[in-house]
């Protein structure tokens, strides 16, 4: 346990060496102040008769502001700013070796963790709302440490691994951000935006969400360990849905997820992205069914990002999955595919795949997953995943896992304010490139002795398909990809291009990644939300991937047909 | 299950003002596109398949809300929001039978459908509008077939129903334009008295949570029909409220919370008034604290006016809903007791949504429409103990074939019977102090120690279905037990009032000359809806009280920040 004075001399140096703000007693800063009298107090003094102190306290407070604008059609439907605070308590019993941690034991454990706190900055209120849930978590702690106990009485562990791993004490401080909007001028341009939608007939409904952000988080815990984050985000989502005329809904979407500064692009160049994507829409829903495929794909620009999100990415985490108290339960959890195979070949072996934290710009673009210090307040380390094809590291926090003892600065917060290991900007590279990959697709073809390979450029978004969608799917919940909304099939013979629909992958599992035939010279970075793996949770990142071609896929016929409107949309009659 | 809950606090800012103004200009202009868009799709979907649609009703709920709150002493940022959300209300077959008619033997999803929200445009541009209009009645007409079809089939498979009335009855077309008038508010006043009294709650050494809030919201209603209705009406809902809890050693959470509703903001309490109440709620919850638990009890009790008419809307408000006579998966309690007593006979109900005040106080369960376009009617329920009447939407029940203006709902779900203003009234009373006396001579008569004073409900859940017991659980606040041999009378906490209904109300003894209205917002098969109740005391020969259920945590360990001796309690 670290006393006021130690995590003072934390606090000074980085005002010595950062000096941006200044926090804790006679600081200024009164969340802190709060966080830190109510964190000293509760290591002092906070004991259940006969039972174990607490060994380990954290607590991280989000201040976030949020402007929100969505048109549909062309007219807005909202337009509304809030501004939240929520505490977040990381209280641990027991001892590193073993804690109340990595246990779950009902949902609460998961989804219900955070409490809402007022946003004025009044010291005896706050500190009042965190002496109240501190007792609450304590108990917690202390109850979940007996389940834990009992539930390891007759389901032994393997053997003993400890569950919290020390880290040097480390203080960031940002300067705090704000958020200054022109809500006019946002109303404006994201109403305009739907408007060009107008234009093109068959679109049956259209969305343009904007959301403008500013968090602050603040984290002081019992280590001295203490950062204040300040992140600036704005996502920009554009979805328009059709229908192909034997029913097949196609949900097409176009997203821009900029952090720190940058600014959105022009409105003329925003109008045209929009327009090139309904036209990809209007030529999908116009587009020859295939009832089955076999063979190469290509995935280009945004889908090789989403490629490597869904397939990759989202199978690396958690290292160690933690232990559940009901079997039924698992099935809400993340379910990663390859963090078994730590050190064997999971990708084709001229495939190198880092994280590199430290990437700040990405041509021109700030990379969403930059950061200095992870969300428990680790230094980021840059880290190869994949070298040579094999699998070499994985994203991890303070949870140590068998093979991996240390956090390497990749705790990551989703926005229930729980932390999960997680990427922040992957980077993928060939030791080996190809300049053309469509003409290597169709040389691909061509030894298989197929008549045409596929490429895709863009695949479903489960947000947006959900969304339109309207008529439940059958299993598409449980595949490792989501189908694709943007495909051509690239003739072998003449390279002659044209859109195709109608197939979803058959059961795509991570083997795929080894398939992987050749990567192109035309990496591009992409801001996205990533998927944590708990349903609805992600967190910003960034990948950055050439186009990639895989050998050889399966797909089968996935359309689901849902009735055609009885009348034309009123938008088009007129 | 049915839960009456006191909705959250809420407040009104200038912002609200200006939210309601931006949109008033454009509100004939709204009605003029829903028509229009109306008459395509009727033109478009009557005919288009083989059962025809014969109805369409297209509802705008325009919501603009604001509302600020201080959280154990700190305040929360103020929210406004501005939202508009469409329903769309589709009958396909004919008003014999349609989309609509219950389906027999499956789950309760059969029939009642989860809430749809479906975002409608602010802006007054007719070709988004119509989209919208448009995007969601092609989904419900092919909703409504795929209905009708299972309707025919369930029909053909089951046994014969006991109520066979039509599933839609005729309805005169009302139209109506009420000017949109905005609520205007002095957020500075406001947040001044919130400050004030949420410190003052904050800084109760015993006060484990406080909170006082206070909102605004203005509600327009936009709605036309295929039968011509055409309507534009408002409610305006203020609320402030403040609450305190505490916790017993014994782990129990007691809580006492105060709550004023308005229409108008002239309506709601000076300053004075809201500190004075918060001080008696600080000594209340004092009291409670360490209170004894009572054990479980059939008595004699008084429950208060507030009591009373949360007891009445629970116990038997919610059973005289038309719905649950029609439907084969309700206790129908009182479907077949029409014309006979089920009250004592100096008893007699009513519910009378067009009563937009009783005594000076502002009613929640005002409204002029209903939620199929019906005039809002005075309906007498019960009188001199006798059932007259059911509350009745335009979905007919046996020999009430018509809507008496009681087809409520929240934005997003179907209609169904709900209560607006409950009225209870007694012939027979005395003043309050002499009911007291008789509840102790009750006591006396019956060999009980002591009798019941249930001073303040906070809600309660009745189950009028018929997979569980026809049973009702309503939750005290504030009880004081009165000792039959005339020791002071004292705060007592841990119970929870059960029984069933019609031995309940067999059991009225008498009532005082105290009318007062319950506020509060219902939650029912149809959502939330604001809801009144109005009740004298009720002197009950028998009540049963069973124990709360209690949370096991033990008080906090550390004290408070701030009580630990070195600052001072501010008072207001």
């Amino acid at each position: 346990m670290m006393k006021t004075s130690m995590r003072i001399l934390w606090l000074q140096i980085a005002f010595l060496t950062l000096a941006p703000i200044a926090i804790g007693h006679d600081s200024g800063d009164p969340v802190f102040e709060a966080m830190e009298l109510e964190l000293d107090r509760s290591m002092d003094q906070l004991v259940l008769g006969g039972m174990s102190q607490p060994y380990f306290l954290g607590y991280r407070i989000q201040d976030s502001q949020m402007v929100m604008v969505e048109a549909r059609y062309g007219a807005l439907v909202q337009a509304e700013s809030n501004r939240n605070r929520y505490l977040y308590i990381d209280l641990k019993v027991g001892a590193p070796n073993f804690d109340n941690s990595g246990f779950i034991g009902n949902w609460s454990d998961v989804y219900n963790m955070r409490e809402e706190l007022p946003v004025e900055d009044d010291i005896r209120s706050l500190r009042h709302h965190i002496w109240l849930h501190t007792d609450h978590a304590y108990k917690t702690a202390l109850e979940n440490m007996a389940r834990k106990q009992a539930y390891l009485q007759t389901h032994p562990a393997k053997e003993e691994i400890p569950d919290f791993a020390a880290a040097n004490g480390f203080v960031h401080m940002d300067e705090p951000v704000g958020l200054d909007v022109d809500l006019g001028l946002c109303e404006s341009r994201v109403r305009a935006a739907a408007q060009a939608l107008r234009e093109f007939p068959g679109l049956q409904d259209w969305n343009v969400r904007y959301t403008h952000g500013a968090a602050n988080n603040r984290y002081l815990n019992s280590e001295g360990i203490c950062y204040l984050k300040g992140i600036q985000f704005q996502y920009l989502l554009v979805a328009a849905t059709a229908q192909a005329p034997d029913g097949q809904r196609l949900s097409h979407f176009l997203q821009y997820a900029l952090s720190s500064d940058d600014e959105l692009p022009a409105q003329e160049v925003l109008i045209e992205d929009i327009r090139t994507m309904a036209g990809e829409l209007q030529a999908m829903i116009a587009a020859p069914t295939l009832d089955e495929y076999a063979g190469p794909v290509l995935f280009d620009g945004f889908a090789a990002a989403q490629l490597l999100s869904q397939l990759f990415v989202n199978q690396l985490s958690p290292a160690r999955e933690p232990l559940v108290a009901e079997d039924w339960m698992k099935q809400y959890l993340p379910d990663p595919k390859l963090t078994g195979r730590l050190n064997r070949r999971v990708l084709a072996d001229f495939v190198v795949i880092t994280d590199e934290p430290s990437l700040k710009k990405w041509e021109g673009r700030s990379c969403a997953g930059h950061q200095k210090v992870d969300d428990e307040g680790v230094r980021c380390q840059d880290i190869t995943l994949v070298k040579g094809g094999r699998l070499l590291a994985l994203p991890m926090t303070r949870r140590p896992s068998k093979k991996l003892k240390e956090s390497n600065g990749h705790a990551r917060m989703l926005p229930n304010q729980m932390i999960v290991p997680g990427i922040t900007n992957l980077v993928l590279r060939g030791e080996q490139t190809k300049k053309d990959l469509r003409n290597e697709l169709r040389r691909l073809c061509k030894e298989f002795g197929n008549e045409y390979g596929l490429l895709i450029t863009r695949l479903e978004d489960p947000e947006v398909t959900q969304r339109y969608r309207r008529i439940e799917p059958g299993r598409e919940e449980q595949d490792l990809l989501t189908a694709p909304v943007v495909m051509y099939r690239i003739y072998a013979e003449d390279g002659r291009m044209e859109p195709v629909r109608g197939l979803g992958f058959d059961e795509a599992s991570v083997r795929a990644l080894r398939d992987v035939a050749a990567v192109g010279q035309d990496a591009k970075g992409t801001n996205l939300r990533q998927p944590s793996g708990f349903r609805g949770l992600s967190y910003p990142a960034t990948i950055i991937t050439p186009s990639i071609l895989i050998e050889e896929m399966e797909f089968t016929d996935a359309i689901v047909r849902e009735p055609l409107p009885l009348s034309g949309i009123p938008i088009i009659e007129q | 299950m049915i839960r009456l809950k006191i909705p959250a606090l809420l407040i009104c800012l200038f912002a609200l003002t200006q939210a309601v103004a931006q949109t008033s200009e454009a509100s004939v202009n709204l009605l003029d596109v829903m028509s229009a868009e109306l008459d395509r799709s009727m033109e478009n979907l009557a005919e288009a398949s083989e059962v025809p649609m014969y109805y369409l009703q297209y509802a705008v709920t325009e919501r603009c809300a604001y509302d600020v709150s201080v959280q154990n002493g700190g305040f929360r940022e103020p929210h406004r929001s501005h939202r508009r959300y469409l329903d769309v209300n589709l009958r396909v077959g004919s008003m014999e039978l349609d989309n609509t008619h219950e389906i027999r033997g499956g789950s309760w999803r059969d029939n009642y459908a989860p809430r749809r929200m479906v975002d409608f445009p602010l802006d007054a541009d007719p070709q988004s509008i119509r989209a919208a209009l448009w995007n969601e009645t092609e989904y419900q007409y092919r909703q409504a077939q795929e209905r009708f079809t299972k309707v025919l089939n369930n029909r053909r498979v089951k046994v014969e129903e006991q109520d066979l009335s039509n599933d839609f009855s005729p309805a005169q077309p009302q139209q109506f334009m009420e000017p949109v008038v905005v609520t205007e508010i002095d957020a500075a006043h406001w947040r001044g008295i919130l400050e004030r009294v949420g410190r003052y709650l904050a800084d109760v050494p015993f006060a484990r949570t406080s909170r006082a809030s206070f909102s605004a919201i203005d509600k327009i209603t936009y709605m036309v029909n295929s039968e011509g209705c055409r309507l534009q009406h408002l409610n305006h809902y203020l609320r402030f409220s403040f609450s305190i809890s505490g916790m017993a050693q014994d782990g129990m959470i007691l809580d006492r919370l105060q709550s004023y509703a308005a229409v108008a903001v002239e309506n709601l309490p000076d300053e004075a008034t809201v500190l004075q109440d918060a001080r008696r709620l600080v000594a209340e919850l004092e009291a409670l604290i360490d209170a004894p638990i009572v054990e479980p009890y059939i008595g004699p009790a008084i429950l208060r006016g507030r009591a009373s008419g949360v007891f009445f809307h629970e116990i038997f408000g919610h059973r005289i809903e038309s719905h649950r006579q029609k439907s084969e998966n309700e206790g129908q309690t009182f479907t077949k007791k029409v014309g006979e007593q089920i009250l004592p006979e100096f008893i007699s109900v009513y519910d009378d949504a067009t009563l937009a005040q009783f005594e000076g106080t502002d009613l929640r369960g005002y409204y002029k429409f209903d939620d199929e376009g019906t005039l809002a009617e005075r309906v007498t329920v019960v009188e001199k103990g006798i059932l007259k009447s059911f509350l009745t939407t335009r979905s007919p029940i046996e020999n009430f074939p018509r809507s008496n203006g009681h087809a409520r709902r929240q934005a997003g779900y179907s209609v169904v019977a709900r209560q607006g203003n409950l009225i209870v009234q007694s012939e027979k009373s005395v003043p309050y102090e002499e009911l007291r006396a008789l509840l102790i001579a009750e006591c006396k008569q019956q060999g009980k120690p002591y009798g019941l004073i249930f001073d303040d409900i906070s809600g309660g859940f009745t189950m009028t279905g018929r997979r569980g017991p026809q049973a009702f659980k309503v939750k005290p606040l504030l009880v004081y037990r009165v000792h039959a041999d005339g020791r002071p009378d004292e705060v007592v906490r841990g119970v929870d009032i059960v029984g069933t209904p019609l031995t309940s109300f067999s059991k009225i003894l008498m009532a005082a000359r105290d009318d007062a209205v319950f506020n509060g917002t219902c939650g029912a098969e149809s959502g939330g809806v604001p809801v009144s109740a109005i009740s004298p005391s009720l002197l009950v020969a028998e009540i049963e009280v069973e124990k709360r259920r209690k949370g096991q945590d033990r008080p906090p360990i550390l004290p408070p920040p701030g009580h630990s001796g070195e600052q001072e309690r501010r008072m207001p």
